[in-house]
């Protein structure tokens, strides 16, 4: 005997569950729930609305088709969200292709500018109000390469370790490191940058 | 102590917990503990993972939810349609020959529009082309394309 499911009351795993088997209405409950938080991946990553909305719908596909690959070992939206990175890898590695990098985006490649920058110390315990800093924070992201916003976003925010992000972007260790050391240095000059831009 | 970017990556993996041996580890911290230079950078280092820690900006979708996942069912269903398989019940020659057949046909309708489409010499050279069995007889021919006729004066010699 089945048990008629009260969708919104119920919890992922027995939404998840139920989607495996075909429903949905319980997969259509999973989406109206992480849509927001999937979407906002998308964007981090692409920079992009249009992108971000039509990545993450072909996210929700790819997941409905590899639903009876999950196992549970994460939870739902982890998995979702891995799911969604690897699409907006994809298509940055796309956009990459046809885009020229330039001299400076190379030298950050290979490293030493980071090297050269005065050391930031920014104040965290400043009294900023949570939003503004968020908006600084993004605002900033915004202006990193998307190789070093990619590995800062799967390191602080993903919390992904090295290894597992040299794996996702196809690259080496030592770059992820020499990545992810440029970009916070960058991070820290910028929003020292901004608080500066303030005072004036 | 001037630092090279092994060093520099060094603190940083000491950072993430990410240096492999205790060797590495106590290295680090030892080099933390004694370069003023080291230990700023260390701090710049932390001091960024911090303010970035949960501080991501929460995005909402651009468009409402239900317009959001309608285009993802259309998706799914576009996907779970079932794929149709060509399955030909029919001889290979026929299947050679219709398509031969057709090409043959496109040919004579081709030659036929060419035949009316020629220029004016050659359809009224067509036009005036007239048969006729008396041998003291000859006749001219006279064709208006805009009024759609044909006029033909036949001369006899005989008196």
């Amino acid at each position: 005997m089945t048990t008629k499911l009260n969708y919104p009351a119920e919890p992922d795993v027995k939404l998840v569950k139920a989607a495996q088997k075909g429903d949905m209405v319980a997969f259509e409950e999973l989406v109206a729930r992480h849509r927001d938080k999937i979407y906002a991946r998308a964007f981090s990553m692409l920079r992009n609305e249009e992108e971000a909305t039509d990545l993450s719908q072909e996210a929700w596909v790819k997941a409905w088709q590899r639903l009876v690959q999950f196992q549970g070992d994460s939870s739902f939206v982890t998995w979702m969200t891995r799911i969604c990175i690897n699409l907006c890898l994809d298509q940055l590695r796309k956009q990459k292709r046809v885009r020229t990098d330039s001299i400076e985006q190379m030298e950050e490649e290979v490293g030493g500018v980071e090297r050269q920058m005065p050391i930031i110390t920014p104040n965290p315990t400043e009294r900023i109000e949570r939003g503004e800093l968020r908006q600084r924070i993004d605002k900033a992201l915004g202006q990193l390469s998307y190789e070093h916003r990619t590995v800062l976003i799967l390191h602080e925010f993903e919390e992904l370790e090295y290894k597992e992000i040299a794996k996702r972007m196809e690259c080496s260790i030592g770059t992820v490191m020499s990545r992810l050391f440029y970009a916070r240095r960058k991070m820290a000059a910028l929003l020292a940058g901004l608080k500066r831009e303030e005072l004036r | 102590m001037r630092m090279n970017k092994e060093l520099t990556l060094d603190i940083q993996a000491y950072l993430d917990n990410e240096l492999a041996s205790e060797a590495d580890i106590k290295r680090v911290a030892k080099l933390l503990a004694q370069d003023g230079e080291a230990s700023l950078l260390y701090k710049e280092l932390k001091d960024t993972r911090e303010i970035l820690a949960g501080n991501e900006l929460p995005a909402k979708l651009p468009e409402s939810g239900e317009f959001y996942w309608s285009g993802i069912r259309r998706a799914i269903e576009r996907e779970n349609a079932p794929r149709v398989a060509v399955v030909h019940d029919t001889p290979w020659w026929i299947r050679v020959l219709v398509p031969l057949a057709g090409v043959a046909c496109v040919g004579l309708l081709l030659s036929g529009i060419g035949i009316m489409t020629l220029g004016g010499k050659g359809r009224s050279a067509y036009l005036h082309e007239i048969e006729t069995s008396i041998d003291d007889a000859s006749a001219i021919s006279f064709h208006s394309q805009s009024q759609g006729m044909t006029v033909v004066w036949v001369k006899d010699y005989n008196p």
